[in-house]
C-alpha cells in the first residue's frame, strides 16, 4: 500500500508558497507527495526554485514531484528523494498558448523506478492526449503524476477528458495536482484528482479536491487490487498491433 | 455430418425458416417521413427479451426505428450482439440460460453453440434490418452479431442503406477476455464509410477502450463513430463514462452509443443509448448531445448534429495540431 498526497494551494506569491509548505508538509506521512503544477514561476530562476525544493526533500522519505518550472524554453517537471534529482521530464506536447509563450517540444517520455514503484509525470497539456499515458503504461508504469495546468473557468468534464481517461486505459494510478490561483496575469483553476483503475466498488476516483479548496488530497493506493484488475481485465494484452502497424508504420 | 449434427441443422432450418418473417414484411409498405434539412441521428437501446418468433424479433426493432423516423433521424444504430433476443427461438433457451453457468463458460462448448447458430441469425439479422432501411428510407447501422465467416468466429457489425442494401461491415477489433475464451477472431481493418451526410465509422464495444481505434478512424476521415455496446456489469456512472465519450473528446468525432440492456437470467446488461460530441460542441460543455433517462428499457435517443461546424471546429483545433509525431514514432515502435 502506497500513500500518495497531493498539496493543492492557491498561487498568490512566493511567500505564501513557502508559508504553505511549511504549513502542510511539516508533518506529512506519505510515500508520494505531489506539488502544483507552476509553481517554479513564482521563484526568481529555475536554479532558487529547484534548490528550495531539494532542501526541503532532504530530510523527507517521500518521493516528492515538486510541480513544474520554465528551464531553457521547456516546461519541466522532476522527481526528487532526499535531496537528490532522480528524474527529470519535459511537456511533450503544447497548447496554441505555450507556442505563443515560446515554449519548446520534449521528445522524451520516460517511465523513473523509485521507492513507491515506476512513476512517469504527464507535464501539462499531455494530460489530453493519449499516446502519453499509453507510452508511460507499456513501459511499466505504476503511478504517473499528472500536473493540471489549465487557464480559465473550471471545467470537471475537460479535466476528466484528461489523465482520469488515461488511467482507465493503461490501468496505472494516478496523483494529479492542480494550479489555482494567479500566476503572471494567468489565472488558473482545476481540482487536485487521484485516480485509480475502476475496480469494483470504485469509481476511478479515490479522492478530489475542489477547485476553491486548499490543503492536502491523500489517498491509499491498493497495488494489489490494480494488479487483479491487470490480471482479470489485461488491457494491453488485447491491443491490435497488427492494426496500428499497418496504419501508422509503428 | 453425424446425425445429431443433421438433426441439429434441420430443426434450427425450421425454426429460423425466413420465409414467414418475408411474407411479414412483404404487408409492409415503404413510410415516407417529413426531415427537415439537417442531420439528425439516433442511438437505439434495445431491452434484451428472448421473443418466440422471428416476426416478434422484428416488430421490437421496427418500433424503434419507426420511433426514430417519426422524429427525423437519417441514421439509426443498434448495439452489439443483438442477435442475442433470436435466441429465445431455442426451446428451453431460459433454463440453459438460468443455469450454474460452468458448464456454458466452456469456451468450446460456446464456440461450437456460435458457429452451429451462426448463420440462421445471421439470415434473420439480414432480413431484419436490410427490411427496415428500405422501409423507413434510414441508413441502419444494425449493431452486431457473433457469427462465423470463413470458418472463424468474429463480432461484426452491419450498415445497410436506405434501399436496403449493405454498404459495408465492421469486423471487431479488440476482444474481451471472455471472447478469447471462445476463439473470437479480431478484425485487422477499420473501415469508414462516405456517406451523402458524413463519414462513418462503427467499431464495436470493446474497440471504444482503446483510443487507437478512433484516432485511426479519425484520421482516415471519420465524422461520426458508432459504438454499439453490450456490457454486462451493474451500472455505475464512471463505468460508462468509460469508452466511446473520453474517445470522442481526445479524437474530435461525433459519437453513437447504442446500448443493449436488460436481464435475462444470468445476463444482465446496462448502458444508456446517447450522442456525444467533443465539449465545446455541446450546450454544456459536457460532452454530452443527448443521451437516455435511464440504463434500463426501450428507448431512442435522436438529436441533430453539425458535421460541417464539426470539421471547422477540427480545422481551427489546437489539440489536433499539436501532435508529437517523433515521440509517437521514437516510442511505440517498440513499445507496441
Amino acid at each position: 500500500m502506497i500513500k500518495a498526497c497531493a498539496l493543492q494551494l492557491r498561487f498568490e506569491n512566493k511567500e505564501k508558497y513557502i508559508e504553505d509548505i511549511n504549513k502542510y508538509l511539516r508533518d506529512i506521512k506519505a510515500d508520494i507527495v505531489v506539488l502544483p503544477p507552476l509553481a517554479g514561476l513564482l521563484f526568481s530562476s529555475s536554479a532558487e526554485y529547484l534548490a528550495f525544493h531539494l532542501e526541503l526533500s532532504k530530510g523527507k522519505d517521500f518521493v516528492l514531484v515538486p510541480g513544474s518550472f520554465i528551464e531553457d524554453g521547456y516546461h519541466k517537471a522532476v522527481i526528487m528523494q532526499r535531496g537528490k534529482i532522480l528524474h527529470t521530464q519535459c511537456q511533450t506536447h503544447l497548447s496554441g498558448q505555450d507556442e505563443r509563450d515560446g515554449l519548446k517540444r520534449g521528445d522524451e517520455l520516460e517511465i523513473c523506478p523509485t521507492a513507491v514503484g515506476n512513476v512517469g509525470i504527464l507535464v501539462g497539456n499531455d494530460c489530453f492526449h493519449p499516446q502519453c499515458g499509453r507510452i508511460l503504461g507499456l513501459q511499466g508504469a505504476d503511478i504517473v503524476v499528472g500536473l493540471y495546468a489549465v487557464e480559465g473557468g473550471y471545467n470537471r468534464w475537460l479535466q476528466l477528458s484528461g489523465i482520469w481517461q488515461q488511467v482507465q486505459q493503461n490501468q496505472f494510478f494516478a496523483v494529479e495536482c492542480a494550479a489555482n490561483g494567479r500566476i503572471r496575469d494567468k489565472i488558473y483553476a482545476g481540482r487536485s484528482i487521484i485516480h485509480n483503475p475502476i475496480w469494483g466498488g470504485s469509481s476511478g476516483i479515490l479522492g478530489e479536491m475542489g477547485e476553491d479548496e486548499e490543503g492536502v488530497l491523500a489517498a491509499v493506493l491498493d497495488f494489489d487490487k490494480r494488479n487483479e484488475i491487470k490480471s482479470v481485465y489485461p488491457l494491453y494484452k488485447y491491443l491490435n498491433r497488427k492494426l496500428y502497424k499497418k496504419e501508422w508504420g509503428y | 455430418m453425424g446425425l445429431l449434427d443433421f438433426a441439429a441443422k434441420m430443426f434450427l432450418s425450421y425454426k429460423f425458416n425466413p420465409k414467414p418473417l418475408k411474407r411479414h414484411i412483404s404487408g409492409l409498405k415503404v413510410k415516407k417521413y417529413n426531415r427537415e434539412p439537417g442531420l439528425k441521428v439516433a442511438a437505439a437501446q434495445v431491452e434484451f427479451r428472448l421473443h418466440k418468433s422471428t416476426i416478434e424479433y422484428f416488430e421490437h426493432m421496427r418500433r424503434l426505428v419507426k420511433r426514430a423516423a417519426e422524429e427525423g433521424a437519417r441514421l439509426i444504430a443498434f448495439p452489439e450482439n443483438i442477435h442475442l433476443p433470436l435466441y429465445g427461438l431455442l426451446p428451453g433457451i431460459e433454463k440453459k440460460f438460468s443455469g450454474d453457468g460452468r458448464k456454458d463458460d466452456d469456451g468450446e462448448k460456446m464456440r461450437a453453440a456460435l458457429m452451429l447458430l451462426g448463420p440462421y441469425v445471421k439470415g434473420i439479422y439480414f432480413l431484419t434490418f436490410s427490411s427496415l432501411a428500405r422501409l423507413y428510407e434510414m441508413y441502419v447501422m444494425g449493431g452486431s452479431i457473433t457469427v462465423p465467416e470463413n470458418g472463424e468466429l468474429y463480432n461484426t457489425a452491419y450498415l445497410f442503406g436506405p434501399d436496403g442494401k449493405l454498404i459495408g461491415s465492421q469486423k471487431k477489433l479488440h476482444a474481451t477476455p471472455e471472447e478469447e475464451s471462445f476463439g473470437l477472431k479480431t478484425g485487422e481493418e477499420l473501415n469508414v464509410f462516405k456517406l451523402p451526410f458524413a463519414n462513418v465509422a462503427f467499431p464495436v464495444c470493446m474497440d471504444a477502450t482503446y483510443f487507437e481505434t478512433f484516432e485511426i478512424a479519425r484520421m482516415k476521415g471519420a465524422d461520426i463513430v458508432i459504438i454499439p455496446i453490450a456490457n454486462m456489469e451493474e451500472y455505475d456512472f464512471y463505468r460508462a463514462l468509460r469508452g466511446i465519450w473520453p474517445r470522442v473528446q481526445e479524437s474530435r468525432v461525433y459519437g453513437i452509443k447504442s446500448a443493449l440492456v436488460g436481464r435475462v437470467a444470468k445476463f444482465y446488461f446496462t448502458g444508456k443509448a446517447g450522442i456525444y460530441a467533443p465539449l465545446d460542441l455541446t450546450e454544456n460543455r459536457d460532452g454530452v448531445v443527448k443521451e437516455a433517462k435511464h440504463y434500463q428499457g426501450d428507448d431512442v435517443v435522436t438529436a441533430s448534429i453539425d458535421i460541417g461546424a464539426l470539421r471547422k471546429y477540427r480545422e481551427e483545433d489546437e489539440l489536433l495540431k499539436d501532435r508529437n509525431e517523433e515521440l509517437y514514432r521514437k516510442y511505440l515502435s517498440r513499445l507496441y
